[in-house]
């Protein structure tokens, strides 16, 4: 059996060498070097796990060939898939050397940087001595990432298939190889813009922060009180340049694999960088440019259940032990001229509450028996 | 405007006409009154339009999709317009009611008595049945003295909360979170007001049918008057002076 | 001119106005004042419901509650939040999300990954399951039927093809068997009549546990009991005719290579059971 497979693959390679520059050129998609694609690439490739979780194991093939991994092999990051079928599948694990060489350092490329960087901020799994509770909580590098088709800036005088054209004719010049030229153009170009719009932004992020109970595990509450905000209604309208989540937690000078609570002083919204998240100076968007001290202390977000638990306006039930450490870190959080805050907003909030059904109450009683009267005394006229 | 008005009288004469005199009718509002009028309704409406578009539901601002940036951005751009001339208007109408004798007169007019809370009861009782006759208003009534309090005052707190908002950065956000809450309830309050208190007497008070249009020509005739403000009607009959202000006599 | 328009519309108008009393003119100016006070109302409506009852999209969600029954697993796969909501990390394309209004039968209760049995092989035979109907492999003909063959059906339209275009699973139509009438006509043909499947259906739930295993073998009565295997049709003049089907040339001559069926090979030495027993449940 193994001679006749050998033979083929061969043959398979002696091909795809010969017609290499025409292949590659026109249809942009990958050799199937690695033969996985002989199964893989059939739509309705999948099964159902153990844990009932639908798996879909199909990868379409000119789409992966276009996105930001598509010069990698498969094994590269599905290490261990050797055998047919595939046993000893180890977990894709971003910090592995993928075999692409890193031209600053000429050395094999990896993300542990990254992954460095983010076990250490607020969403990692926090350090060996303390780790975090709930560590199946944390989202995982999948959990925010999908393997993005590369795609250049656009936007940027409103033609911007036109300004790559040129700008890579630029390029081929002396990077002769256009294939290469292109795909080094499209990897500094893809990361010229944000590749999420702000709704997608928030949708991602309030996939898990907006979910009350995983919240509260870790004593955090739903940040569904963004939506309270002005900030929202312009995400809401669609607005360019609209203020999502990482527009103040990770602006410019911030990256969002290292997102840290507020009470750390690397962190962008702590009151120490306030002035600086808030202007926004250096950003395309300079936000609230003459932004004071003053006002750039203070909650953005409504006050949420943690103000209310912390002012005593929710009497909270210690039911059970997650909801115990969302009042703990309300006691700590929520300072004492938060709670005044929250509690004169409240007690505004209330004034009009009773006193615009007061008034428009008594306009109406007053209007309708004013109506009633004309209708008696003109028929009585009659 | 004028043109309309006068044309509105002429026909009226021409149709009706049965005195050789002319018909009379009574200033309401003079020109500059109806002109502040209009402005500050002009700004009113589009202030409640474009200030609660912020509040309509997240469903159905997609709908309007690409389209939605220009939206908020004229929306945004009205509104501080409109709240920028509404202010210059009542910022005008304190100078009218200080320099001017129209304006004055207006004020004294305006100022509260004890008369109103009298007629307040009084009207109310009447409409109970208890009494026959409601009372005798003059040339303002506790209703329009209510209003205008509740205009002046909204406007004010309008006013001020929109610029603690438009200066957003100067302030702490605690006075932003106060001024947000306040411009939010004051402008419920306020359109609600308006269309129930205001809006009744112009279109939904039977009489007024389909709409009073003492906004537009500014006078009402003789029968409304005698009706409506009889002091006031009273008053004028009286004396020549006001005769010479109050009334506009046709002539063929 | 503008002058006279104006006259002639305001004294008609203004006639109006001065004889509200009278009857003609009373329901049209009933009909403008509901017009301008009706949308004012709906209007006053919301604004009193943006001071009681905020938005839902500022509405804080009760978060010191336990989880309920709405939030249980199954009202997730209801919803279609699945356990756990990862996004795919390769983009996928619309070839998954394409609606199939002519579908297989059993898909109706078996899904789109029937097979979940034979764990090393459950994938590849859920990959078939894109272009072929289960009855092609789960009902095995007879070696002398000679009116029985396999044809393309349209996944829209549910019409006979007799060519498609596509590739690599990816087919706007399926493979089905279908039966030669005496009369010449072609037919589909239905291990399980859409009748009893829907007479079943109808009556699942009013089923004793008893009752439900004795419907369940009646109804997968006409199923063989055992299923054409992967080798019967990767080899040479096989199973189905590929040729018959329109397949191209080289595209059978990779269905049937011995690359193809030397991986099966290794499936069947290894890990595939002697036999697969459909008649066990």
């Amino acid at each position: 059996m193994r001679p006749i497979y050998f033979k083929y693959l061969t043959f398979t390679a002696l091909f795809l060498l010969l017609h290499f520059g025409t292949v590659f050129a026109d249809s942009e998609v990958l050799p199937d070097t690695e033969n996985c694609l002989y199964c893989h690439r059939y739509p309705s490739m999948g099964r159902y796990d153990e844990s009932g979780v639908k798996r879909i194991f199909y990868v379409n093939d000119e789409k992966f060939a276009r996105s930001v991994h598509g010069k990698l092999k498969c094994k590269s990051c599905h290490a261990g898939v050797d055998k047919i079928p595939h046993t000893d599948v180890k977990k894709v694990d971003c910090t592995t050397k993928c075999h692409i060489r890193e031209p600053s350092t000429d050395k094999e490329f990896s993300h542990i940087n990254m992954v460095q960087k983010y076990e250490t901020s607020v969403h990692g799994n926090g350090s060996k001595e303390k780790p975090k509770p709930f560590p199946e909580d944390l989202p995982t590098c999948k959990d925010c990432h999908e393997n993005r088709i590369q795609s250049s800036v656009t936007g940027l005088w409103g033609k911007s298939e036109a300004l790559s054209n040129e700008t890579l004719a630029r390029c081929i010049g002396c990077h002769t190889q256009k294939d290469w030229a292109q795909n080094f153009y499209l990897h500094f170009t893809h990361r010229m813009r944000r590749t999420r719009s702000q709704p997608e932004i928030i949708k991602l992020c309030t996939s898990c922060h907006e979910d009350s109970q995983k919240m509260a595990r870790h004593g955090l509450e739903s940040v569904s009180t963004f939506k309270d905000t002005f900030h929202w209604s312009l995400v809401k309208y669609g607005v360019k340049n609209a203020p999502d989540c990482i527009s103040c937690h990770v602006p410019v000078g911030y990256t969002t694999h290292d997102i840290r609570s507020r009470t750390d002083p690397m962190s962008s919204i702590h009151t120490l960088n306030r002035i600086d998240t808030c202007s926004n100076q250096g950003g395309m968007q300079s936000c609230h440019p003459g932004a004071t001290a003053e006002f750039a202390t203070g909650r953005v977000h409504a006050y949420g259940t943690k103000a209310q638990l912390a002012a005593g306006m929710k009497v909270a039930t210690f039911e059970d032990h997650e909801n115990f450490r969302l009042l703990e870190r309300a006691e700590v959080d929520i300072s004492k001229d938060e709670i005044f805050h929250l509690k004169v907003l409240s007690l505004i909030q209330l004034f009009y509450k009773v006193f615009i059904p007061l008034v428009i109450g008594f306009m109406a009683y007053h209007q309708w028996l004013d109506w009633l009267k004309i209708i008696r005394t003109r028929k009585k006229r009659r | 405007m004028k043109d309309t008005a006068i044309a509105f009288q002429q026909e009226e004469e021409t149709s009706e006409t049965d005195s050789p005199t002319g018909k009379i009718y009574f200033v309401r509002l003079n020109y500059s009154e109806k002109v502040q009028h209009m402005i500050f309704m002009i700004c009113f409406v589009t202030l409640v339009i474009t200030g609660f578009m912020l509040k309509v539901p997240e469903g159905i601002v997609q709908k309007l999709g690409s389209a939605g940036e220009a939206v908020f951005l004229i929306r945004s751009l009205l509104h501080r317009i409109a709240g920028t001339v509404m202010i210059l208007v009542s910022v005008y109408h304190v100078y009218y009611l200080i320099f001017k004798p129209a304006g004055r007169r207006w004020l004294f007019d305006m100022l509260p008595r004890f008369k109103d809370l009298n007629d307040l009861v009084g009207n109310c009782l009447y409409y109970f049945g208890v009494k026959k006759e409601p009372p005798e208003f003059d040339r303002f009534c506790y209703k329009h003295k209510m209003e205008y309090g509740a205009l002046i005052a909204g406007t004010i707190l309008m006013a001020a909360t929109g610029l603690i908002m438009w200066t957003e950065y100067r302030w702490s956000k605690f006075i932003i979170d106060i001024a947000t809450v306040v411009h939010g309830m004051e402008a419920i309050l306020a359109s609600l007001a308006i269309m129930i208190w205001h809006l009744y007497e112009i279109h939904l008070k039977p009489r007024k049918s389909p709409i009073d249009d003492a906004w537009i020509t500014g006078v009402i005739d003789e029968e409304e008057m005698k009706e409506e403000y009889p002091l006031h009607y009273k008053k004028i009959m009286a004396d020549p002076k006001l005769q010479e202000i109050y009334i506009k006599r046709e002539t063929q | 001119m503008k002058k006279k328009i104006i006259e002639k519309f305001s004294s008609s108008s203004k006639k109006e106005m001065t004889k509200v009393d009278q009857p003609p003119n009373k329901s049209s100016s009933v009909l403008i004042k509901t017009a301008i006070i009706l949308p004012l109302v709906l209007f006053g409506l919301w604004l009193l419901k943006l001071v009681y009852l905020p938005p839902a999209e500022a509405k804080k969600t009760p978060m010191l509650s336990k989880p309920s029954f709405e939030t249980g697993i199954f009202h997730r796969i209801l919803t279609g939040q699945e356990a756990v909501s990862h996004n795919r990390f390769h983009m996928l394309d619309g070839a998954l999300a394409q609606p199939e209004p002519f579908h297989p039968l059993c898909t109706n209760c078996h899904g789109t990954y029937p097979h979940s049995k034979e764990k090393k092989v459950r994938s590849l035979l859920n990959f078939h399951n894109g272009f072929m109907a289960c009855a092609v492999c789960h009902v095995r003909k007879a070696a002398d039927d000679r009116d029985y063959s396999f044809v393309w059906v349209d996944r829209q339209t549910g019409l006979m093809a007799t060519s498609v275009k596509g590739g690599f699973g990816k087919y706007p139509a399926k493979i089905f068997p279908i039966q030669v009438t005496a009369k010449g006509q072609k037919r589909l043909f239905r291990p399980v009549s859409e009748k009893a499947a829907e007479e079943f259906l109808r009556l699942k739930d009013k089923f004793s546990p008893d009752q439900m295993a004795q419907a369940k073998i009646k109804l997968h009565e006409g199923i063989s009991k055992k299923p054409v295997f992967c080798t019967e049709c990767h080899k040479k003049d096989g199973y189905i005719d590929f040729a018959e089907l329109g397949f191209p040339k080289n595209r059978i001559d990779h269905l049937t290579s011995t690359e193809v069926a030397g991986m099966i090979g290794n499936y069947e030495t290894f890990y595939l059971p002697e036999a697969i027993d459909f008649a066990a449940d």
